[in-house]
């Protein structure tokens, strides 16, 4: 590791638990806790269920957003400004080419067959 | 408000009791408590049991069923602001007493519900409530960052070789930057509970990228109970382990009530008990 690594600057700033990031919040109020039973049955497997989602899903699309998460917005089937899938062929062209290719095999049969007919003097 | 008379009160149950914490009282707990908003927005009380305490919304039956609660939580508008209501007012309180933080949306149909819960488990709540006093919970994330490779050139193709390397290089600076992390880690819980600045740790599932606003992959999701006297020594502490790592972020959160650190009671009573009722006064 170099020097210059080592002296690269860590953001150490604390962050107040109030204004906490929700990841943070939901992790802790979700997750954490004294678990005793409240009267009102939350079922503890959709509780699983649900974090495993938050896991996965982005609050909204503006903190998605604000985090630099916008691979939607790369995605075809999500968004008109995502790449456009490749033109459909040219018909024409593609025949031209099968054509020019018949034509040279034909070309290097007959080669071939000339280069043949001197052995067979 | 208008003083048009409300719609008469269904037979059952109009109120239930939303609880968010169990505390030790005292009167700061009590005065602060009067000044909160708790979920819905709804005023904040504390109920007194026989050594222990909770802090409670009164709120309306029916926005906190079985099934609305399931699609409150289901909706994560209304989740994020549950959540952060509910982590409101214990981080609060959490400044005016040692408290045990409840999870989300625990809901009991009235006072002696609640009652009976903290007389069942009062040994447990009074032993780990004064465990805990005098103590902040702090996060500590570590991030491997790996230094960017050298920028390919991008107006040039690359030859294959070139190619191969610099993909190499990215391996090995991002191994050798996951290594740098958990190392950090084991050597931060190493530090601070052998020179007693930490008096318990919990490691938590790094967070996934998609949930944490920071750049980099989390490697280390840790939190520390921390003596309040020591704040100031943990965090120089781990800021100067951080400072000596390349290749990684550092992250401390804080301070938190003691989530990481309560404890459910030992066994679960079952929901009722008549014979263990006692109804305070």
């Amino acid at each position: 590791m170099t020097d210059a690594l080592t002296r690269r600057p860590t953001a150490l700033s604390p962050q107040p638990g109030s204004a906490g990031n929700l990841a943070d919040i939901l992790e802790r109020v979700l997750d954490k806790g004294v678990v005793i039973a409240g009267d009102i049955k939350i079922n503890l497997l959709d509780i699983e269920l649900l974090t495993i989602k938050l896991r996965l899903l982005i609050v909204s699309v503006d903190t998605a957003r604000e985090m630099g998460i916008d691979w939607w917005e790369h995605d075809p089937t999500l968004s008109s400004r995502a790449a456009r899938p490749a033109p459909p062929p040219d018909l024409a062209r593609t025949e031209e080419l099968a054509a020019e290719n018949a034509r040279l095999r034909a070309e290097l049969h007959s080669l071939n067959a000339r280069l043949k007919e001197p052995d067979d003097l | 408000m208008t003083s048009e008379p409300h719609p008469p009160p269904p037979a059952e149950l109009t109120e239930t009791v939303y609880a968010y914490a169990v505390l030790l009282q005292n009167e700061a707990a009590e005065r602060a408590a009067r000044e909160l908003r708790g979920v819905d927005g709804l005023p904040v009380r504390i109920l007194h049991g026989t050594h222990t305490a909770a802090a409670v919304s009164d709120v309306p039956a029916h926005t906190f069923t079985e099934e609305v609660l399931a699609q409150r939580l289901d909706d994560l508008t209304d989740l994020e602001r549950l959540a952060r209501a509910h982590h409101q007012v214990i981080a609060a309180l959490a400044s005016h007493t040692a408290l045990l933080p409840l999870r989300l949306a625990t809901v009991y149909l009235d006072d002696n519900s609640l009652l009976r819960r903290l007389h069942n488990d009062d040994s447990h709540f009074r032993t780990t409530l004064n465990h805990l006093k005098g103590h902040d919970e702090w996060g500590v994330k570590i991030y491997a960052d790996p230094p960017a490779a050298t920028p390919p050139p991008a107006d040039r193709p690359r030859s294959g070789r070139e190619y191969l390397r610099a993909r190499r290089a990215s391996r090995d600076g991002h191994d050798l930057a996951h290594q740098a992390a958990a190392d950090l880690g084991a050597q931060v819980d190493r530090t601070l509970t052998e020179e007693n600045w930490a008096t318990d740790v919990r490691h938590h599932r790094p967070q996934p990228a998609t949930l944490s606003a920071a750049p980099g992959e989390n490697i280390v999701n840790a939190a520390y109970l921390i003596p309040r006297q020591h704040t100031r020594t943990f965090q120089d502490r781990v800021t100067a382990l951080a400072a000596d790592t390349a290749g990684i972020r550092v992250e401390i959160t804080g301070p938190w009530a003691p989530y990481s650190f309560a404890p459910p009671p030992p066994e679960q009573t079952e929901r009722t008990d008549p014979a263990t009722v006692r109804t305070t006064p």
